[in-house]
C-alpha cells in the first residue's frame, strides 16, 4: 500500500527517533535564519550596516503592530510571535526553493506551532492576571457558558492549526498538479501567488496567535 | 491523517529551540540598540534642553541687561537733564540777584548823586542869593533895614520874659562887664544915643554900652553880652536863609 501523501518523508533515524523532511527543513531555516541574524548583529551598534537596519526596521515594524494589537509594551511577547512571524515566513517561502518542501505543509509543524501559542496563551494569561482571575474569565459572561468557552480554546487552536496547514498543503499540490499537467514554465505565476498566500499565512497565524494572548492578559494593562 | 508525534515533538522543540536563538541573536541586540539609541536620543534631548535652558538664561540675562542699561541711560539723561536745569536756574537766580543788586547800587548811586549834586546846586543857588543879597545890601547901604532890624531887636527884647532879661541884666552886672553892639558901619553919636536909651530902657545899665563895627555882619546889630550873644544881623538873616535853602532846618 502506497504511504500517505500528507505523511512526512522520513530521511533517516537518529537512535529510535525518526528524522521527516520537515524538521531537516526547520533546522535549514533555523541556521539560515539564525545566521542572518548573527551577521547583521554581530557588530550591533549606533550606526548599524544594512542588514542591521534592515532587521532593526523588521524588529521594530513587528513590536509597532503587537503594540497596536496588544495595548501594552510588546517587547515581553515578541520572541514568541516575532519568531512565529519569521520562521513561518521563511518556512512557507520555501515552496519557491526548488527541492524543498514547505515544513508547513505537513501537519505536524502547523500542530506543534498551534500546541505552542496555546499554551503560551495560558502561561502569559497566567502570568499577566493571576490563575483565578485568568481562570474565571472561562466563567463570563455566565458560568453556563464554561463548557463553550472551554471548547471554543481548543477549537480556535484548531482551526488555527488547520488554516495554516490546508492553505500550504493545497497549495504544494496545486502546485504539483499544475507541474505534472503543464510543465516547468507555468506554474511561476502559482509560485508567485504562493509567495504572497505564504506571507499572508504567518501574518494571520502570528496576528490571530497575538490575538488570542492579548485577550488572555487583558489589554491595556501594564506595560 | 496520520499524525508523526515525533515529527510534531521535534518541530515544536526546533521552534522552543528557534525562540530563545533569535532571541539571543536578534531581539536582544536590537532591543539594547533601540534602548541605546533611544537613550542617546533622550540624552541629546536632555542637552538640547539644557542648551535651550541656557539660551533661554542668557537671552533672559541680555534682555535684563539691556534693560538695566537703558534704565541706567534714563536715569543719567535725567540726572544729567536735572543737573543743567539747577545750574541753569542758579545762574539765571544768581545773574537776576547781581542784575538786581546792580540796579539797586546804580539806584543807590543815582540817589546819592543826585542829593549831592542837588545839595552842590542849593549850595550854588544859596552862595549866589547870598553873595547877591550881601552885595546889594552893601551896595545900597539899606539904612531902613537897619532901622527894621534895630526895631526888630527892641520888640525881641521887649518880649522876652522878665526872667530872661533879668538874667541878661544880671550878666552886665558884673566887673568890667559890657553890653557891646556890632553894627557893619559906623553909626551917628545921635543914634548911638537914642540906642542907648532904648537898651537901657530894657536892659539898664546904659553907661555899659559900647559900639563896634564889624562889617561881616553886613547890616543890623548884634548884641554882645559877656556870656550871650543876640543877632539881629543881614549875615545871620543870610545864614539862616541859606540854610532853609540848603534845607538844614537846625537852628543855629
Amino acid at each position: 500500500m502506497d504511504a500517505s501523501p500528507l505523511a512526512p518523508e522520513i530521511l533517516f533515524l537518529v537512535g529510535p527517533v525518526p528524522i521527516s523532511r520537515p524538521v531537516v527543513t526547520t533546522w535549514v531555516i533555523m541556521i539560515a535564519v539564525v545566521g542572518l541574524c548573527r551577521l547583521g548583529t554581530r557588530r550591533a551598534g549606533i550606526h548599524g550596516g544594512t542588514l542591521q537596519t534592515v532587521l532593526e526596521i523588521t524588529v521594530e515594524t513587528m513590536a509597532d503592530q503587537l503594540r497596536d494589537i496588544l495595548r501594552r509594551d510588546p517587547w515581553p511577547f515578541l520572541p514568541l510571535l516575532g519568531t512565529l512571524f519569521v520562521f513561518l515566513v521563511f518556512a512557507n517561502l520555501t515552496t519557491v526553493i526548488p527541492g524543498m518542501k514547505p515544513p508547513t505543509g505537513h501537519v505536524e509543524t502547523p500542530a506543534a506551532l498551534a500546541a505552542i501559542v496555546f499554551f503560551s496563551v495560558h502561561f502569559f494569561g497566567i502570568r499577566s492576571r493571576g490563575a483565578v482571575d485568568y481562570a474565571a474569565r472561562y466563567l463570563k459572561p455566565n458560568p453556563v457558558l464554561l463548557p463553550l468557552n472551554v471548547l471554543a480554546e481548543i477549537t480556535r487552536t484548531f482551526s488555527l492549526m488547520i488554516r495554516l496547514f490546508g492553505n500550504m498543503m493545497s497549495h504544494e499540490f496545486v502546485i504539483a498538479i499544475v507541474v505534472f499537467m503543464a510543465g516547468l514554465f507555468l506554474p511561476i505565476p502559482f509560485m508567485l501567488l504562493g509567495i504572497l498566500i505564504g506571507i499572508i499565512q504567518a501574518y494571520i497565524f502570528t496576528i490571530l496567535a497575538a490575538v488570542f494572548i492579548g485577550a488572555a492578559v487583558g489589554n491595556g494593562e501594564g506595560g | 491523517m496520520q499524525i508523526d508525534w515525533w515529527t510534531l515533538a521535534l518541530q515544536a522543540v526546533n521552534f522552543l529551540v528557534l525562540v530563545w536563538l533569535l532571541w539571543r541573536f536578534l531581539f536582544r541586540p536590537v532591543k539594547d540598540v533601540i534602548e541605546k539609541r533611544k537613550s542617546l536620543a533622550d540624552e541629546a534631548f536632555v542637552r538640547a534642553d539644557a542648551k535651550a535652558a541656557e539660551a533661554e538664561a542668557a537671552r533672559e540675562r541680555f534682555e535684563a541687561q539691556s534693560a538695566a542699561l537703558a534704565q541706567e541711560r534714563q536715569d543719567l539723561l535725567r540726572k544729567i537733564h536735572q543737573e543743567i536745569e539747577g545750574e541753569r536756574s542758579e545762574t539765571l537766580e544768581a545773574a537776576r540777584r547781581e542784575a538786581e543788586s546792580m540796579i539797586e547800587e546804580a539806584r543807590e548811586t543815582t540817589k546819592k548823586e543826585r542829593a549831592r549834586t542837588v545839595r552842590e546846586l542849593r549850595d550854588q543857588v544859596a552862595e549866589m542869593a547870598v553873595d547877591l543879597a550881601a552885595d546889594l545890601l552893601s551896595k545900597t547901604g539899606a539904612v531902613s533895614a537897619d532901622e527894621f532890624l534895630a526895631d526888630l531887636a527892641d520888640r525881641q527884647l521887649s518880649a522876652m520874659s522878665e526872667a530872661d532879661r533879668n538874667r541878661l541884666r544880671e550878666d552886665l552886672a558884673a566887673n568890667d562887664a559890657c553890653l557891646r553892639v556890632v553894627t557893619a558901619k559906623p553909626i551917628a553919636r545921635q543914634q548911638q544915643t537914642q540906642w542907648k536909651k532904648r537898651l537901657g530902657g530894657h536892659l539898664g545899665h546904659e553907661e555899659r554900652i559900647e559900639f563896634t563895627v564889624a562889617p561881616g555882619i553886613l547890616g543890623g546889630l548884634e548884641l554882645r553880652f559877656p556870656h550871650n550873644v543876640i543877632r539881629f544881623t543881614w549875615a545871620d538873616q543870610l545864614r539862616r536863609a541859606k540854610e532853609l535853602i540848603r534845607g538844614d532846618d537846625t537852628p543855629s
